[in-house]
């Protein structure tokens, strides 16, 4: 392989990589905005002019990029039958690239997993200051801090940005590089359109950070119409954002329930699959239906907004109910498309970390199923209040509390495998408890908001912000968080200092009980969301949330800088620092190209602690004793 | 693993084709499943707006609609073409694979012109797309059944250019097996939307 890898470059497809295609994306992006500007300000369609220019120098800018970082390359190929050799595809996998490979199309799992993660904390950096300008904007009632034009702009691209970050955030990082290893494949079933799905996002989001310069996005992050059809050119940016992402969604969400489906190693039947695969699944099964749907929204904006279509104008025909329906029935999936991977990523930490036996596999595999095809069918109650379906009101409040049921299986599994058991108290177990208590709260409150009379009263009031918070960052990023700290060694081959770590997540975990509490607060006393000014009644509440904000923020930057300095710097990982049973920590640190020399047969479940570990591939003899 | 090794005989860990078009087949008919959430959705608003027909604006009374003689044979030609790579796919299983060119070549060459078809209905459409919300959704669905014929023609090119210099077998087909899937998909999804269409008051 060693001449294969030294061979010299050849081809243009080997000169591809980040910057060629952020290259060739500004180039075609400025030619089209050029050819744009020059041919369409004519006719009756000037009203719509900068729409059109807008969106299609947009849509240049990602087909250039993803031309220039050679996403085209396989199917060019593959027209021509000019099929990438063995030797192009090893080039593709980054063998023996070095640090070079992750700014490139790399079709390995375990890089673009990393680069997943490192778009994930990015993206949740650039939400999180956006937080804290809300948060100082709201600190005092009559704030200037900034505009109110800008603060609405803030608070709906912190919204999209988070949104599309916690998505991301477990099936992105730990779904393309723990799970093809957990379930003893080499790599994904596809590795091209694994590439394919991150560099999408990857010229999505400028796009999105375009829309601040473009009047930004004023109208949250549901972007409802026919507000969206009135919003300044920000909008256009949302809009091609989403669209590009739920293509990006559906070709992740094909390519891991592909991978679970059909790459198992010999032996591991379903019942001794790691729970963290059928949630992973399960998220983007759901994913799959769902984010075509708000793309079709977007994409009857981009037309209404561009074109003069009549999708959302109720003065010729359409209805902003359409969109509403549309966009509720990805987002309340989505809810669980963010939720389920991180729950079963800590299913996975807790049986390690109590060394006992996941209780109720099978109960935990109901719960997953029970929650994905319930997620379906709750829909409706986002739109309680718009007057969309009064009738309908009943079954979905009655399908909405339902939903709790499969939850209250995975709560159960839970307790029950952490009761009696001997726990290991480290950062991705204490992870575990901050989401048990943290999903509890933002789920109980969930089953109020569910209630039609509760719901007529609440509904847009900070309480709903506080109640989704609990839920998406209490729950969904607390978890990811646990996750990271679980995976860490195996990722980077380096330990977490848990030293200053788990300090920093005490910190973030206290400033999140503090923010969201004065959220609360403040809910029920009335204060509607998405407003930056707000009465004298409700100062104490928001001080209080605006002084939890900045703990979060407080811990946020030495937990950064701790997983930054700990990648760079900390202690060597064992190859399975944690005991743990599962694949994954059966291949040697640093993970081979195709993670296993000799391929795996599995002949147990992956949770019998206190047997003997089955296995057991003779990478790692030192485990740690508890 | 991340290099298929299927054309490396070298190679320690080399997969069976059958193995790579299993894995080949569930990928395509998850992004078919994706694609029709998405045909669905625009079928879905077909209905809503229709029934909802907000301020009698559905189609504006001086609005003439499209005549949907035109969408069925669009998708009537999008059946052909879809029945003529099924035969394709039946004659390379039975080990016919100059049967299969003729049959591949035939379909893209129908394909073709469904999507000539297609554009000639799309701008002979009797509106804009700012005539109300009927006109807005036509367009729509219009709009989808183009995207959905250029894809099937990339794929036309590709197997057609890829069965003439040999590619595929009675053994190792899985290619054409997928594209006729998807060439299945489109047809099906044409005439979900011509049904759908019927329905216009």
């Amino acid at each position: 392989m060693s001449s294969v890898a030294h061979k010299k470059s050849k081809g243009i497809m080997r000169k591809l990589n980040a910057f060629t295609g952020v290259a060739f994306g500004l180039l075609l992006g400025f030619t089209v905005n050029y050819l744009a500007r020059k041919y369409l300000a004519q006719g009756e369609d000037f009203p719509f002019y900068g729409d059109q220019v807008i969106i299609s120098t947009m849509l240049a800018w990602a087909l250039g990029f993803m031309i220039g970082v050679g996403a085209f390359v396989g199917p060019y190929r593959w027209l021509m039958n000019r099929d990438l050799s063995y030797e192009d595809q090893m080039w593709l996998a980054g063998k023996d690239a070095g640090t070079s490979r992750y700014f490139r199309f790399t079709t390995d799992h375990k890089v673009v997993g990393i680069q997943y993660l490192i778009m994930t904390m990015v993206l949740l950096g650039v939400g999180g200051t956006l937080a804290m300008m809300i948060r100082t904007q709201l600190s005092m009632p009559n704030n200037h801090f900034i505009n109110h034009s800008m603060y609405n702009s803030f608070v709906g691209l912190h919204g999209i940005i988070m949104i599309i970050a916690t998505i991301i955030m477990v099936t992105g990082p730990f779904g393309n590089f723990i799970l093809p290893i957990m379930i003893g494949a080499r790599d994904m079933a596809f590795p091209r359109l694994n590439a394919l799905s991150f560099w999408l996002i990857f010229a999505a989001v400028p796009i999105l950070l375009a829309a601040p310069f473009l009047g930004g996005i004023s109208t949250g992050w549901t972007a409802y119409a026919p507000l969206s059809t009135q919003a300044p050119p920000g909008m256009d940016a949302y809009i091609i954002t989403i669209i590009i992402f739920a293509v990006s969604s559906a070709v992740a969400g094909a390519n891991i329930t592909t991978t679970a489906v059909t790459m198992r190693a010999r032996g591991m039947t379903w019942d001794r699959t790691p729970i963290f695969v059928y949630g992973a699944v399960a998220s983007v099964g759901v994913a799959i239906p769902a984010f075509p749907m708000f793309m079709a929204s977007q994409i009857f904006s981009g037309l209404d907004r561009a074109m003069g279509a009549s999708f959302y104008d109720a003065t010729n025909g359409g209805s902003g109910w359409l969109y509403a329906n549309l966009f509720w029935l990805m987002g309340h999936p989505e809810v669980y498309v963010i939720l389920l991977p991180a729950l079963v990523a800590l299913l996975e930490i807790v049986p390690v970390f109590s060394r006992s036996p996941l209780f109720s596999f099978n109960a935990a595999v109901a719960g997953i199923v029970g929650i994905t095809g319930l997620s379906v069918l709750v829909w409706a109650h986002h739109m309680y209040a718009s007057g969309w379906a009064p009738n309908l009101n009943a079954p979905f409040m009655l399908t909405t509390e339902i939903i709790s049921i499969p939850t209250g299986l995975l709560f159960l599994v839970f307790i029950g495998t952490i009761w009696r058991g001997n726990i290991w108290v480290r950062l991705p177990m204490i992870a575990v408890y901050a989401v048990l208590w943290n999903f509890l709260i933002g789920g109980i409150t969930g089953i109020y908001l569910s209630d039609v009379p509760a719901d007529m009263a609440l509904h847009g009031s900070m309480y709903v912000t506080a109640h989704f918070h609990y839920t998406l960052m209490g729950a969904g990023l607390t978890g990811m968080i646990g996750a990271t700290a679980y995976w860490f060694p195996k990722m980077t081959g380096r330990m977490l200092n848990e030293k200053i770590a788990t300090p920093a997540f005490l910190i973030m975990q206290l400033g999140f009980q503090v923010t969201f509490f004065g959220m609360f607060l403040v809910g029920l006393q009335g204060q509607p969301r998405r407003v930056a000014m707000y009465d004298i009644l409700f100062a104490n509440g928001n001080k209080i949330s605006t002084m939890g904000a900045y703990t979060i923020f407080f811990g946020a930057l030495i937990m950064l800088v701790t997983i930054i300095d700990s990648w760079r710097h900390g202690e060597v990982a064992p190859a399975n620092p944690w005991g743990s049973q599962t694949l994954e920590w059966k291949v040697p640190n640093p993970i081979p190209l195709e993670n296993f020399l000799v391929p795996p047969v599995v002949t147990g479940d992956p949770y019998q602690f206190g047997k003997p570990d089955i296995y057991d591939l003779g990478a790692d003899k030192e485990k740690v004793e508890v | 693993m991340t290099a298929v090794t299927e054309h490396h005989a070298d190679s320690g860990h080399h997969e069976a084709p059958e193995v790579i078009s299993r894995r080949d087949r569930m990928g395509v008919l998850l992004l078919i499943f994706a694609d029709a959430a998405f045909v669905g959705a625009l079928v879905f608003t077909w209905f809503y707006l229709r029934t909802l027909n907000q301020g009698g604006n559905w189609i504006p009374k001086d609005v003439e609609v499209a005549a949907s003689s035109q969408s069925w044979i669009v998708t009537g030609v999008a059946g052909i073409s879809a029945a003529l790579m099924y035969l394709g796919l039946m004659a390379v299983r039975n080990g016919k694979v100059k049967q299969l060119l003729t049959f591949a070549l035939l379909a893209l060459f129908v394909i073709i012109a469904d999507l000539y078809l297609q554009i000639q209905a799309l701008d002979s459409f009797p509106f804009t797309i700012k005539n109300g919300s009927y006109a807005s959704t036509m367009f729509a669905l219009a709009g989808a059944n183009i995207f959905h014929l250029g894809l099937t023609i990339f794929l036309g090119i590709g197997i057609v250019n890829r069965i003439r210099m040999g590619r595929y077998s009675q053994d190792d087909h899985g290619h054409i097996r997928e594209v006729t899937y998807w060439w299945i998909w489109v047809a099906v999804a044409s005439l979900i939307t011509s049904f759908a269409t019927m329905y216009t008051y």
